[in-house]
C-alpha cells in the first residue's frame, strides 16, 4: 500500500502537477457539510470545528456568513459544543444571514475536530453559495488572553441544483417513492432531553449594582443547547403557606438581580433549552443582614418586654399575698 | 527512489514500445461533441503486465490535464481519479439500540479520509439520516444507533467523508433490528498498551466491568472492543447449560478485534480482569455460594478457573484471556441451602434496614443502572481533586499516600468538557487540566493515567544577583521534575521528587541577567506519563533579595493585591460561575467599576479578560 503511495506522489514530481490535494492547516476552523451539492430543498446540518493545532485554547469567538438567497438556516445548536461557558450564546441575526458566538472552556481544550456548533440549513435557489467566517478570534489558555496566530479559516462553497428529473418511463410506484422522499434530510432528531441539572448560586459584591444580592447560574444542554432562563423568587417561611408573594416568572440572564433584597428568598431558576424543555433548580437567599440585626433587636424588644410584663405580674402577685 | 519510478516510467516505456500495436482509430463526432484520435485498446489482449506494473484497458492522454466544452467533460491523469475504500461495516445488537463498527480507510491520490457518517433508514436502500461520529470507527454515542422501536428492521450505511466533509466513500449496507433480548451494547476503541476499565450495566441492574491490563497485547495496537448482553433464553437456544446447572438471566460476548481491519483477536498476551455483578432476580433460584463464571468454547460450557463469588457484594471476579460467551451458572437453591439473597440481603440490612433473612430469595431493590465517567490518576499525596464537567464542581475527591486518586461523575450522556485541578497541602493549586468526554446514557466510561501539573512556588519573587533562588512544590512522588527558566538562554533542568511529593530546585542567578523571568516545571513519572505544565512563576533578578510574602507570585498576576487572582472578581478565593457573572454585568464596559475585571488592565472589559478568568478557573 505504501508503495502506491510513494508511486503516486512520485508521479506529482515528475509531471510537476500543480494540484495540491486538501490539508488541514494546523490550527484552523472549518465549516463541515456531508456533501457540498445539494439539490433544491435538501435539508442538512453543518458544523462549525475546531483544531487546535497542538496548542490549548480557551476561548473562540466569531461569526459565520451565510448566503441566505441559496440557504436557509432552519436552527443552530451547541448542546455537544466544547465550549461549555457562552459570553454570546450561538444566535441567529436573520437580518444579516449570520450565526454569531463567543465562548469559552474551563481548562482549555486541546485537540483536533473540536465541535463549536452546529446548524441545520435548507437548499432554497439554485446556484453556488459562499460561507465564510468572519472576526474570528481564538485565545490561547495560557492566562495572558494571548491570540492565537496563524489560525486558518477557510470559506465554503456549497452548490445547490435543481432537482433531478424523473424517469421518462417510471418503474412501479414501490419502487420510487414521492420527490419529497428522495429529497436528502440530514438533520438531527428532535431534542426530547431536558437540560441537565444545575446549581444556581446566590451572591452580592459591592461592584456589582450597588451591592445588591444577584443570582448566578449556568445550565448545559447536551442537544440543542440553552435558550433562557426564568427566574422566580419565593419568600422564606410566608412562601410556606402561600404563593400570594411569589414573584412571576421572568426572564433573565446571569448575573439577575434580585426583586426581594431583603427578605430571604428561595431563588428558583428554570433553564429552558431551544426545544422547550426545561430544568429548575433552586438557590436560598439569605436574609439581609440588616432584616437579621432588625428581627434580633426586635428579638431582644420583645424578651425584654416580656421579661418586664412577668416581673410586673409576679411584682403583683406577691403584693396581693402580702396584702392577704 | 529509483524503485519509486520504476513502475511509472517502465508504464510509459511499454506505452511507446508497444504504441504500433494499438490501432488508430476513427475519429467520432456528433452535432455537440467529437472525440479526436481516439486511441483503442488492441483486440487481441485486455492487458499489458510485466513483474512490477499493469496496464489495464485504454490508456488516453497520459498527461493530467481537462479537456471540456460546453456540453461534456474529459479528465485524465491519475489525480483525476482519487480513490478510498469502502468501510466494511460489523453490527451488534442490543435493546432499542444498534452498535456498529467499522474499518477504518484510507484515501488516495488526494483524498484524505477525516471522517464519518452513519446513515440510517427504514427502508432498504434509503434515503438515509446521516450523523457524523467524527474520526471514531464505531457508533458509541452517536444518535443514529440509539432511541431505536425494538422489532422494526434498521438499515445503515457508514460513509466516509473528507476533511472538509464531503463524502468519498460509502460502505454497503447492513439491516440491523433491535431486540429486547439483547440488552446492552458497547464499541469503541483502545490502546492495548495502556490500562483501561469498561462497565457496561443493564437497565436490570446487573453489569460487567472488563478491566485491561497495560499492554494486554504486546503489539501495543489498537484495539476495538464488542461487548453485548443477551437474556439467557436467547443464548440457550443455540448454547445449552450444563446438566444439573442454572443461569443468570444475563449473558454476556466479549469480543475484540484489531481496529485496523477488524479481524478478530482469538486470545490476548494478558488476562483480562472480569467482574459480573448480578442482582437477587437475575440469579433468582440459584444459590449464591455456587455461582461461577463460565465461557463457552466452542461446543460446551468451560468453567473459568479462579472464579470467585463474594455474595455480599453479589459480584463473581474472574479472569480470562480468551473470549467469546460468557454465563454465570450454580446450582437450584433448595430450602436447606442458604442462598444468594440472605447474605446480600443482611449485608445491605446492616447499613439500611430491611431485606431480612430466610431461606427464600427475595426481591430486594436492585441498584439503577448509572451512566457515569470515572476518572482515575496522579496527583499529590493528600491533595484535594476538584473535577469540573462543563465548568462547575461534579466530584472532589483526595489523592491516597502515594498521589493516586480517583473520583466518580454522574453524568446524563453526552459530550462533557471535563477538567481537573489539584490542591497540595501548601494550599497552592495545579492550573486546571481539561478535556472532553463522549458517554452515551447507561455506559460507564474510565479515564486513567491522569496527572495533573505539578505547583510550583519560589523564596523570592526578587533575588539578588549571585544569589540563589530557590523553586519548590509538590508533584506526584519520586517522578522527575523538568524545570525551564525562560530567559535570553533558556535554561532546562531535572528535580527528583522525594517520597512524598515534594520537590526543590535551587538556581544561581549568576546565570541570568538581571531583570524579569519566569519559571515552570513539567512532571514525568517513572512510566513515562507527562503532566501539563505547571503555571508560570514569575521573578526578578536584581539588586536585592525580596521574600515572597506568602505563596506564589506567577508573573502573570500583574493585578493588584486586591484584586486577589486573577478572574477571582469577588476575592472569594474560587473562580466560578459567580465571578463569571460578574464579568458579564460588567462586559465590554470601560474602566469598570471592579477593576479586577479587566484582568489584562487594557481598559475594557472583552474576550480577552474571559480568557485569562478561564485559565483560572476553580469551578
Amino acid at each position: 500500500m505504501k508503495k502506491i503511495l510513494r508511486a503516486s506522489y512520485s508521479f506529482l514530481l515528475v509531471a510537476g502537477v500543480a494540484v495540491v490535494p486538501h490539508v488541514a492547516a494546523a490550527q484552523s476552523l472549518f465549516l463541515k457539510v456531508p456533501k457540498t451539492a445539494y439539490e433544491t430543498g435538501d435539508s442538512f446540518q453543518a458544523s462549525l470545528v475546531i483544531e487546535t493545532g497542538g496548542q490549548s485554547i480557551n476561548t473562540v469567538s466569531g461569526l459565520i456568513d451565510i448566503p441566505q438567497d441559496k440557504f436557509q438556516i432552519l436552527d443552530v445548536r451547541y448542546g455537544s459544543s466544547v465550549i461549555t461557558l457562552w459570553v454570546d450564546k450561538p444566535k441567529i441575526d436573520y437580518g444579516r444571514g449570520v450565526i454569531t458566538f463567543a465562548g469559552g472552556i474551563p481548562g482549555g481544550f486541546n485537540g483536533s475536530a473540536g465541535p463549536l456548533l452546529n446548524f441545520g440549513l435548507k437548499a432554497r435557489r439554485v446556484g453556488a453559495g459562499t460561507f465564510t467566517l468572519q472576526d474570528i478570534k481564538v485565545l490561547l489558555n495560557d492566562g495572558q488572553g494571548t491570540e492565537m496566530k496563524g489560525v486558518v479559516v477557510k470559506p465554503l462553497v456549497l452548490s445547490v441544483r435543481t432537482p433531478a428529473p424523473m424517469p421518462l418511463s417510471p418503474p412501479a410506484p414501490q419502487a420510487f417513492p414521492p420527490a419529497e422522499q428522495q429529497q436528502e434530510a440530514s438533520l438531527p432528531p428532535p431534542d426530547i432531553v431536558p437540560p441537565e441539572s444545575f446549581i444556581p448560586m446566590v451572591s452580592r459584591h459591592p461592584s456589582v449594582a450597588d451591592d445588591k444580592y444577584f443570582a448566578s447560574f449556568s445550565a448545559v444542554d447536551k442537544d440543542t443547547g440553552i435558550a433562557y432562563y426564568e427566574i422566580k423568587e419565593k419568600p422564606s417561611l410566608l412562601g410556606r403557606f402561600t404563593d400570594k408573594f411569589d414573584t412571576p416568572w421572568v426572564r433573565g440572564e446571569s448575573p439577575y438581580i434580585l426583586r426581594g433584597q431583603w427578605w430571604g428568598y428561595e431563588v428558583f431558576v428554570r433553564a429552558y433549552d431551544q426545544a422547550g424543555n426545561s430544568t429548575v433548580a433552586s438557590a436560598q437567599k439569605p436574609f439581609h443582614p440588616a432584616v437579621i440585626s432588625l428581627f434580633g433587636a426586635a428579638a431582644v424588644i420583645a424578651s425584654a418586654l416580656a421579661g418586664y410584663g412577668t416581673a410586673r405580674r409576679r411584682s403583683r402577685g406577691s403584693k396581693k399575698i402580702l396584702r392577704r | 527512489m529509483m524503485f519509486r519510478y520504476s513502475g511509472i516510467v517502465l508504464g510509459f516505456f511499454a506505452l511507446v514500445v508497444l504504441w504500433p500495436l494499438f490501432s488508430r482509430a476513427t475519429e467520432y463526432a456528433s452535432t455537440n461533441f467529437r472525440i479526436r484520435d481516439p486511441i483503442l485498446q488492441i483486440a487481441t489482449s485486455t492487458q499489458m503486465s510485466s513483474t512490477n506494473f499493469r496496464l489495464t484497458g485504454v490508456a488516453g492522454q497520459p498527461a493530467i490535464g481537462t479537456s471540456s466544452a460546453t456540453s461534456f467533460r474529459a479528465s485524465s491523469g491519475f489525480l483525476f481519479f482519487p480513490s478510498v475504500a469502502k468501510p466494511t461495516v460489523k453490527k451488534i445488537i442490543g435493546d432499542g439500540e444498534v452498535g456498529l463498527h467499522w474499518t477504518s480507510v484510507s484515501g488516495f491520490l488526494g483524498w484524505t479520509v477525516g471522517g464519518y457518517d452513519i446513515g440510517r433508514a427504514t427502508a432498504s436502500g434509503g434515503p438515509y439520516s446521516y450523523t457524523s461520529v467524527g474520526a471514531h470507527t464505531y457508533s458509541a454515542g452517536s444518535a443514529a444507533t440509539s432511541g431505536l422501536t425494538n422489532g422494526t428492521t434498521y438499515y445503515f450505511v457508514v460513509r466516509a467523508e473528507d476533511i472538509f466533509g464531503n463524502a468519498v466513500a460509502t460502505s454497503s449496507e447492513i439491516a440491523a433490528t433491535p431486540a429486547a433480548s439483547s440488552y446492552r451494547v458497547i464499541t469503541g476503541d483502545f490502546s492495548s498498551s495502556a490500562a483501561s476499565s469498561t462497565n457496561m450495566t443493564q437497565a436490570n441492574g446487573t453489569s460487567i466491568l472488563v478491566d485491561m491490563p497495560a499492554g494486554v497485547l504486546s503489539s501495543g495496537i489498537s484495539i476495538h472492543p464488542e461487548f453485548s448482553s443477551f437474556s439467557k433464553d436467547t443464548v440457550v437456544a443455540d448454547k445449552p447449560l450444563p446438566s444439573g446447572k442454572l443461569g443468570g438471566t444475563t449473558m454476556y460476548e466479549l469480543s475484540f478485534f484489531q481496529t485496523s481491519d477488524l479481524i478478530q483477536i482469538s486470545s490476548l498476551d494478558k488476562a483480562v480482569t472480569l467482574t459480573f455483578h448480578y442482582t437477587d432476580a437475575d440469579v433468582s433460584g440459584i444459590t449464591g455460594s455456587t455461582l461461577a463464571a463460565y465461557r463457552w468454547n466452542g461446543s460446551s460450557w468451560v468453567t473459568l478457573s479462579g472464579s470467585t463469588v463474594d455474595t455480599a457484594a453479589r459480584t463473581v471476579t474472574v479472569t480470562s484471556s480468551s473470549f467469546s460467551t460468557f454465563a454465570l451458572l450454580g446450582t437450584a437453591a433448595s430450602n436447606s441451602s442458604p442462598s444468594a439473597a440472605p447474605a446480600a440481603s443482611a449485608a445491605r440490612g446492616g447499613s439500611g434496614g430491611g431485606g431480612g433473612g430466610g431461606g427464600l430469595l427475595s426481591e430486594t431493590p436492585t441498584s439503577p443502572a448509572t451512566t457515569k465517567v470515572s476518572l482515575k490518576g496522579f496527583a499529590y499525596p493528600g491533595a484535594a481533586i476538584s473535577v469540573l464537567k462543563d465548568g462547575q464542581i461534579a466530584a472532589s475527591s483526595r489523592a491516597d499516600e502515594n498521589g493516586n486518586w480517583s473520583a466518580d461523575a454522574p453524568v446524563s450522556g453526552g459530550v462533557y468538557m471535563f477538567s481537573v485541578y489539584a490542591t497540595d497541602s501548601d494550599g497552592r493549586k495545579s492550573l486546571t487540566y481539561g478535556f472532553p468526554i463522549s458517554v452515551s446514557a447507561l455506559q460507564s466510561v474510565s479515564i486513567s493515567d491522569i496527572i495533573v501539573s505539578p505547583t510550583i512556588g519560589a523564596d523570592k519573587q526578587e533575588v539578588k544577583f549571585g544569589n540563589t533562588i530557590t523553586f519548590f512544590g509538590y508533584t506526584y512522588p519520586a517522578s522527575v521534575l523538568h524545570v525551564m527558566i525562560n530567559s535570553d538562554t533558556e535554561i532546562a533542568d531535572t528535580v527528583k521528587a522525594n517520597a512524598l511529593g515534594r520537590w526543590k530546585y535551587a538556581l544561581n542567578s549568576d546565570n541570568l541577567e538581571k531583570g524579569e523571568h519566569a519559571a515552570k516545571s513539567q512532571t514525568e513519572t517513572a512510566q513515562k506519563i507527562v503532566s501539563p505544565f505547571s503555571e508560570t512563576l514569575g521573578f526578578r533578578v536584581g539588586d536585592a533579595d525580596v521574600a515572597f510574602g506568602a505563596g506564589i507570585r506567577p508573573a502573570s498576576r500583574p493585578l493588584a493585591e486586591r484584586c486577589g487572582k486573577n478572574g477571582d472578581l469577588n476575592n472569594d478565593g474560587k473562580v466560578n460561575i459567580i465571578d463569571f457573572s460578574i464579568m458579564l454585568f460588567f462586559w465590554n464596559q470601560r474602566n469598570p467599576k471592579n477593576a479586577c475585571a479587566d484582568a489584562n488592565r487594557d481598559g475594557i472589559v472583552n474576550l480577552f479578560d474571559f480568557s485569562i478568568m478561564l485559565y483560572w478557573w476553580t469551578g
